[in-house]
């Protein structure tokens, strides 16, 4: 390098980030160089007013507060997924000590099917005693009731005197 | 006037004060966790806002990095290497927080900051609402064109103001890529014409 020929742009970058990377030739030229100097103050302006104003546009914030109880890791999820897991509880739970009572609305065509059945069963053992009532249980009430009333048992019921039956 | 050396002084004395801090936090002293907290509080949770362009995550963020800082402290070998180290805690905590981010929205749930942009101070004068507004504007589209270590060292190195050495702990990297992936970041902050033309308005 000649003190004719200007530092590159790239040079100056790295003179930016660390004076030492520079050769001792680069280093005697931009000491050296008003052109190169204002170069190289010229991003570095423009960087400190990045810095600057990025300090001056941060919002306010509120104070850090380190309590004793928050001595255990902050889990952003951990809240959520615990409240999940109690309402899944919850409701197996419920699901679970609910008694199995359900609504006519609610009920399976194959249970509507099933108590159709047990309907007509019903009804079928409804019309079976209504067409022959009495039919098993009081036999003895039939037409001829009276055939057991003959001598022998008139005889039990009143002995005659055996000489006056002579 | 301040000269050099006066400055060279007040940078090791503050160091040191630094250090005794840090001692003294570390066997547990509250009064000075508490100065740690006060000294840093501003600048973690300002490096946390450009990250997550969101004052409640950033307060959260913030919250949580000083929660982890109380609890690793006697992990800490060097108290002069506090900055860097408390800076590695809150480039973590933030990537941690994006990744989280990330497989929220896989699922169908956005943060609020992703569907109304950055927020930005609610209270001040209008003109400096609306200029900090296009300044993240432009920080923000100048960042895209960055890769994550770009724009991670370009803002520790220009938004945060730690040196080289601060950069290399806190990403645990050695300092020719933290040095490359500057020079890249600032050969693109030349190329964005937009950009300095905001900042030159200034």
């Amino acid at each position: 390098m000649t003190d004719t020929t200007h530092l590159s742009e790239e040079t100056i970058i790295r003179s930016l980030v660390d004076k030492s990377d520079l050769s001792p030739e680069e280093e005697v030229h931009l000491n050296n160089c008003p052109a190169c100097l204002g170069r190289a103050e010229l991003i570095e302006n423009e960087l400190s007013t990045f810095g600057m104003l990025s300090q001056r546009y941060v919002p306010d914030q509120g104070n850090v507060f380190l309590s004793e109880t928050k001595g255990t890791e902050k889990n952003n999820f951990r809240p959520v997924f615990a409240m999940a897991a109690a309402v899944m509880l919850l409701a197996i739970f419920t699901w679970w000590f609910t008694p199995r009572t359900e609504s006519p609305e609610i009920m399976s065509t194959a249970q509507i099917l099933q108590e159709m059945k047990e309907d007509q069963q019903l009804m079928a053992e409804i019309d079976a005693l209504n067409t022959a009532i009495l039919s098993g249980i009081y036999p003895e009430d039939s037409d001829d009731t009276m055939s057991y009333i003959d001598d022998d048992f008139l005889d039990f019921i009143a002995p005659m005197d055996i000489e006056t039956a002579i | 006037m301040i000269t050099g050396v006066a400055v060279i002084n007040k940078t090791n004395s503050s160091r040191n004060i630094n250090a005794e801090l840090v001692d003294q936090a570390r066997s547990g002293d509250r009064i000075a966790i508490g100065h740690l907290v006060d000294r840093y509080q501003k600048d973690i949770y300002r490096m946390v806002y450009y990250r997550t362009n969101s004052i409640m995550d950033a307060e959260d963020l913030t919250q949580d990095i000083f929660i982890q800082m109380v609890k690793g402290l006697s992990s800490l070998k060097e108290a002069t290497r506090f900055k860097a180290w408390l800076f590695r805690i809150a480039v973590n905590r933030v990537h941690d927080f994006h990744r989280k981010k990330k497989i929220l929205s896989f699922f169908g749930s956005n943060t609020k900051a992703e569907e109304i942009g950055p927020e930005i101070q609610s209270s001040g004068n209008p003109a400096e609402k609306i200029m900090a507004k296009e300044f993240i504007s432009k920080l923000s589209d100048f960042s895209e064109n960055l890769s994550r270590w770009e724009r991670e060292i370009f803002m520790l190195r220009f938004i945060d103001q730690l040196g080289i050495s601060e950069i290399t702990s806190a990403l645990n990297k050695n300092e020719s890529t933290v040095k490359t992936h500057l020079y890249r970041a600032i050969a693109k902050f030349r190329n964005n014409a937009d950009f300095r033309s905001m900042l030159a308005g200034e």
